[in-house]
């Protein structure tokens, strides 16, 4: 294949972004009753407040931006997509190629603590001969890659760049949430580039058809997805059936969209109901800005569209893939207590090629943010008996 | 000719008056997310024969929010109304006319106090019906309550998120005008006859008697964005969750006669009689030609005329029955 053209890239948001931001924030209309703390019926408004006000005063985009463009980053021109994504090169003897693929409403920053980890092992407490030359693209609608490619087609597209603009051969995929569901994809179309997938979570969309013959372990964990849906799930359903009612206001209002993505981060966390256990309040705003800046919260909310709209002929040939014997590439999976709702491994066995079943003693869904030591070791050690192959 | 009356509670209600205050009461409740605005049109028609009051709900423009914790919310702002109409105003008996939230309330106020109400004037018949088990009921009423369902998982979401994370969305929709006006102009492109050219209307100078105009529909935003009552109109879904007022099984006293004005284009369609007969005594059942989710906007002169034909009859006899003739106002 030929190598495709691939840019270097530096974030360089311009001054009048920083400063249409600044007059926002200060003309920020109250939020009403800011001075409750809870979170039982969404964003806890006395946390909204002092992070906009943080924000305001406090909150140094600049700093944050020199410190991501310490990170290795690209521009490619894939198929019809422009995917930006961050490749670092590991150090050792052969490191591996490795994707990660990140979910909603997280950033390529889900993997900045995890990239030394992967790319330098020794440095690490690890070694050498687990490393990984590890790429990190942002999603199609996401920071700073151009929109337009549907969820189902994003396989497709990591498995473009990876062997068209990067001339790897076979690698290695890792993700959660949306990245779960597309590093199976691409594990499913292109199984003879992939050596190995390892995710954090099992892809939901196996859930839209219920075997007849789930355990009672599959059965809780059904019913505890169930109920999450009811209590929690209207951010997806909103997401999905009518993406611009709600982008319009979050596209406008710092605080707004800084209020329906800091929610999911205190829910979905190992932060015991406290978000500043797991993440301060510079690291919010960062994944907040990389959304504000780009004004793509609206195409963030894409993918649900896409699946909440697919029909019945899409569902048909994703099960399909299961047939033709695509999913026998070798998986593991890391599963951290307080994601959503940790699978039992019989679950993940019906879909996939189960090699590695980790069950962590914390962490929630940001796990390669909250927990990167336990991630990274994870990922070393699945990958280690297959590095001969690739 | 606005008012304010501060309840015991410690809520402030908004209301206008107008009217023939000899004439006999009528309280015009609205729904979410419209505001008293939804009555503005048809109330002048009321005016020479009915003492007219169409008042802000709890959580609405201008009057103050119930806790996100209240118990049974809308029975409270039932109660707020009936007090308004009865200690306040003074009114023994009074006919209530109402859609949406305002439907929920005028059952309620029935339900809690038949003795103080003439007569139901309903548009729908109120969100709690929809948790009716589709298994008890016939096949008309099963097919309207499962289609009900299906368009929930396609529509609903708006519903959802202001019932478990109203706080969540509430920042954007409070600092953001565009984010507003989409949120809310969203419900009314779903729930009412497509919108009326504003060039049109412009024509017709002043005689806007069909759809609705961005001027219509900016005016309702505006209520919302000057009083920042979108957060606390949405917790009342949320505090309703909760804490329910109303059950399907709970029944209006037969005592009290309900009329149905049913519009085509409003939410769901037009539901069968034999699901409001279980817990209302329908008298009069009126399947409109035309006209949505907000018909006294909508529609005026369909609904103002159901409306009057249905109470007409019913007042004078109420009047004749009771000796009543006027009331006495308090000091407000």
């Amino acid at each position: 294949m030929s190598i495709q053209p691939c840019e270097p890239f530096q974030i360089d948001v311009p001054q009048a972004t920083l400063d249409d931001l600044r007059a926002r924030l200060a003309a920020t209309r109250p939020v009403p009753e800011r001075d409750v703390a809870d979170w039982g019926a969404g964003t806890s408004p006395a946390f909204l407040a002092a992070l906009v006000e943080h924000w305001r005063t406090t909150y140094d985009w600049r700093a944050h931006e020199a410190e991501l463009n310490r990170l290795s980053q690209f521009r490619a021109r894939v198929r019809d997509t422009t995917v930006h994504f961050i490749h670092e090169r590991g150090r050792g003897d052969a490191p591996l190629p490795l994707v990660l693929t990140h979910g909603f409403p997280d950033s390529f920053l889900r993997f900045a603590k995890l990239i030394p980890m992967l790319t330098d092992p020794a440095a690490h407490g690890g070694d050498a001969d687990d490393a990984f030359d590890v790429v990190v693209p942002s999603l199609p609608g996401f920071a700073f890659s151009s929109g337009g490619a549907s969820i189902f087609e994003i396989g497709d597209l990591w498995h473009a760049l990876m062997t068209g603009t990067l001339g790897y051969g076979r690698f290695g995929a890792h993700g959660g949430d949306w990245g779960s569901t597309i590093t199976e994809h691409l594990a499913r179309s292109h199984a003879a580039s992939v050596v190995g997938i390892h995710l954090t979570d099992v892809p939901f969309w196996h859930t839209f058809q219920r075997p007849s013959d789930v355990s009672p372990g599959e059965q809780a964990y059904l019913t505890a997805l169930e109920q999450e849906q009811m209590r929690h799930g209207a951010y997806a359903m909103i997401q999905g059936t009518r993406p611009q009612t709600l982008a319009d206001g979050l596209n406008d209002s710092p605080a707004g969209l800084a209020s329906w993505i800091v929610d999911k981060f205190q829910r979905w966390s190992d932060c015991d109901g406290d978000v500043e256990r797991c993440f301060s309040k510079d690291d919010l705003l960062t994944n907040v800005m990389l959304y504000w800046v780009t004004g793509t919260i609206g195409s963030s909310f894409l993918p649900y569209y896409d699946v909440v709209n697919a029909g019945v002929p899409r569902w048909i040939l994703e099960k399909a893939k299961e047939l033709v014997g695509s999913s026998k590439v070798p998986a593991g999976f890391a599963l951290f207590p307080k994601d959503l709702s940790p699978p039992p491994r019989e679950w993940a066995r019906r879909f996939f090629n189960v090699q590695r079943w980790t069950e962590m003693p914390r962490g929630g869904h940001f796990a390669a943010l909250e927990q990167p030591e336990l991630l990274a070791r994870d990922i070393r050690e699945f990958f280690r008996p297959l590095r001969q192959s690739h | 000719m606005k008012k304010f009356v501060s309840l015991a509670t410690g809520v402030r209600i908004e209301y206008e008056e107008r009217g023939n205050p000899d004439g006999e009461p009528v309280v015009f409740l609205h729904g979410w997310p419209d505001s008293f605005y939804r009555y503005h049109r048809v109330a002048p028609v009321f005016a020479d024969e009915f003492d007219v009051v169409v008042p802000s709900l709890p959580g609405f423009p201008f009057t103050g929010p119930l806790a996100l914790g209240a118990h049974q919310p809308t029975r409270q702002s039932a109660e707020l109304i009936w007090r308004l109409m009865t200690d306040v105003l003074g009114y023994q008996r009074f006919a209530i006319a109402g859609g949406d939230g305002g439907s929920v309330i005028a059952q309620i106020i029935a339900i809690d106090h038949p003795d103080s109400v003439i007569a139901l004037h309903l548009t729908d018949l109120g969100w709690h019906v929809a948790a009716t088990d589709p298994e008890s009921v016939s096949t008309p009423e099963r097919k309207y309550l499962l289609a009900a369902k299906k368009r929930f998982m396609a529509d609903g979401a708006y519903a959802m998120v202001q019932t478990t994370e109203p706080r969540t969305l509430a920042p954007a929709l409070t600092d953001s005008p565009v984010g507003l006006a989409s949120w809310i102009v969203d419900r009314f492109h779903s729930w009412s006859e497509p919108f009326a050219d504003a060039a049109a209307n412009a024509g017709s100078a002043g005689d806007r008697r069909r759809g609705l105009s961005k001027d219509d529909l900016l005016t309702n935003l505006m209520l919302y964005w000057a009083t920042g009552a979108i957060g606390p109109s949405m917790f009342n879904y949320c505090a309703e969750a909760r804490s329910p007022s109303l059950t399907p099984a709970d029944r209006v006293p037969r005592q009290v006669p309900a009329a149905l004005a049913l519009f085509p284009r409003d939410i769901g369609g037009v539901p069968p009689r034999a699901l409001a007969e279980r817990t209302l005594n329908v008298r009069r059942w009126t399947e409109m030609p035309r006209g949505g989710h907000f018909a006294a906007l909508e529609e005026p002169e369909l609904f103002a005329r159901d409306v009057l034909d249905f109470l007409r009859p019913l007042v004078a006899t109420d009047r004749h029955v009771t000796g009543e003739t006027g009331h006495v106002h308090p000091a407000v």
